[in-house]
């Protein structure tokens, strides 16, 4: 059968970049300014939230910016599918949700 | 921060490179050399995406410091095919459908290399299961993996 | 990960004037657990003494009585040496179990026994066969090597340079692993020969240790019957995500069993 036939498996063109170390993928490339987020997740599902202390984080010299659930809420980020926030504000919805993702100048 | 000099053979090229006491192999090779092909999928050595060989053994790239491997030979992802024609693993997975979106592959080939020469004599697939335990591929469900990394040791024993 | 002074030793002398020179010196062998912990800020030392480069730290010999294992001899060389595989079968098998390949090209047996996590494989066979531990400055019997969570009787300049192993007359360990790290949830080394009759714990307390109900049991009559109804106290043991105490506690006496029944092969 000749390939393309139905039933036969088609190779795929991506897959040489992939296999040989060329694909580019977004923590590939490097533009100015470019920060990595790190996010702290809850470890427990439904705990409520009084207050999240980021001021130690925001000290380290690394790190540009953290952002809490309230300053997405004010940014107007939408939610995920099912109403679930990005970043909890309140309440965390489920175990290992994102608290707050901090921006530093590295990933080390 | 103070920096070193840190040197080694990647891929069969002499290398040379500036890196901090800190800095993770992957980095050095991503960052300072621009070989993204090595790959950070959880960088706490455990998704083994970052997995490249230095002097013919497999390790975790993002657990071993650029400085301990100065003056050690490195082999990534980017230095198996010998121009146009792929290493048989590299062929095995094409072949067998054994990669999708491609994160995990670089660190899923070299992996199955060190398999196959650990194994040189016999392989089977629960040996191939158990030892790619320190790879996660996160689209395929390791089923075509295995074939391809048993496939492969058919054509690197010919 | 912090930044710190990077030393490379080549003799366990240079390494051990390194550590005395600096603030605050950490000895690094394989780095499978140093590393992470940097990473994760779990740690700050000033200086980073990497003990990869003193070659004669590496190596097994094996002679009619004894294995020795260099302590900077990776997991994998000790899982494929067929020396050990011949010697103490349980052992090389031990080693295969630790993490997954790659990690066990890098983690030495030295950096395991020296870092003593409350999880890890190889304590259990130190105890488990009644080794003796060299180290730069003496001689250490495996019952007296591990004293606490991550304590050993090292001195702080201190460094493990072999492990003795006398080779016992039949052997196996069982562990229940925890299915993402592979670390001991609990895991079982039982032995009989000239050290004994030992059944080594670890994984479920904060530290390994003997089971002696067991070993006086065992020392009677080596099948695993004469260790299934014998009940492991929980209160000692760990509690954590993985398993509480209670279970913990019912997994010594189900891998002990099936050590027992492995060793008699």
């Amino acid at each position: 059968m000749p390939e393309g036939s139905i039933g036969t498996p088609i190779k795929r063109r991506e897959d040489h970049r992939f296999l040989t170390g060329a694909g580019r993928y977004v923590g590939d490339f490097d533009r100015p300014g470019r920060t990595y987020a790190s996010m702290v997740r809850s470890p427990v599902g439904h705990a409520k939230i009084p207050n999240v202390d980021t001021s130690k984080a925001e000290a380290e010299p690394c790190v540009v910016k953290s952002l809490k659930g309230a300053d997405w809420a004010a940014d107007e980020v939408g939610a995920l599918s099912g109403g679930w926030p990005v970043i909890a504000k309140n309440e965390m919805p489920a175990t290992s949700h994102k608290v707050w993702p901090a921006l530093q100048q590295s990933n080390g | 921060m103070a920096t070193t000099t840190v040197s080694m053979t990647v891929n069969g090229k002499q290398v040379s490179a500036e890196a901090e006491n800190r800095t993770l192999l992957v980095q050095y090779l991503r960052e300072s050399l621009g070989m993204t092909g090595t790959h950070v999928g959880c960088d706490t050595s455990q998704c083994g995406a970052c997995t490249v060989h230095i002097d013919g053994l497999p390790i975790k790239s993002c657990t071993i410091l650029a400085r301990q491997v100065d003056g050690k030979d490195v082999t990534t992802i980017e230095g198996l095919a010998d121009g146009d024609t792929l290493h048989p693993m590299q062929e095995a997975f094409r072949e067998n459908h054994a990669l999708q979106c491609g994160f995990c592959t670089p660190g899923m080939v070299m992996s199955a290399i060190g398999i196959v020469e650990r194994n040189k004599d016999s392989l089977d697939e629960k040996t191939v299961r158990e030892e790619l335990e320190g790879n996660f591929c996160r689209c395929t469900g390791y089923h075509n993996i295995v074939k391809a990394i048993l496939a492969a040791h058919q054509d690197m024993a010919a | 990960m912090y930044d710190f002074n990077y030393e490379k030793a080549t003799s366990t002398g240079e390494a051990a004037s390194k550590l005395s020179d600096a603030e605050d010196g950490k000895f690094m062998a394989g780095g499978m657990t140093l590393l992470p912990t940097l990473k994760q800020r779990l740690a700050n030392p000033s200086d980073v003494i990497d003990l990869g480069g003193i070659a004669d730290l590496v190596g097994i010999t094996v002679d009619g009585s004894s294995v020795t294992i260099g302590a900077m001899t990776p997991h994998a060389v000790v899982n494929a040496s067929a020396e050990v595989q011949k010697a103490i079968p349980a052992l090389a098998k031990l080693a295969g179990l630790i993490g997954d390949p790659m990690v066990r090209n890098r983690g030495t047996i030295g950096g395991s026994i020296s870092n003593n996590d409350p999880a890890a494989d190889y304590p259990s066979a130190v105890v488990g066969l009644g080794a003796t531990v060299h180290t730069t400055r003496r001689q250490i019997a495996g019952d007296e090597f591990f004293t606490g969570m991550f304590e050993t009787a090292l001195e702080e300049d201190e460094i493990v340079t072999k492990i003795v192993f006398p080779i016992p007359e039949k052997a196996a360990y069982m562990k229940f692993p925890n299915p993402a790290s592979r670390y001991a949830v609990v895991g079982t080394f039982v032995s009989q020969g000239p050290q004994g009759t030992r059944v080594a714990v670890t994984g479920a307390g904060p530290c390994v240790f003997r089971q002696s109900d067991m070993e006086a049991a065992l020392g009677k009559s080596f099948a695993s019957e004469s260790v299934e109804n014998i009940k492991q106290d929980d209160g000692d043991l760990n509690t954590d995500i993985h398993a509480s105490a209670e279970y913990r506690a019912h997994l010594v006496t189900v891998m002990a069993k099936r050590a027992v029944a492995d060793a008699n092969g």
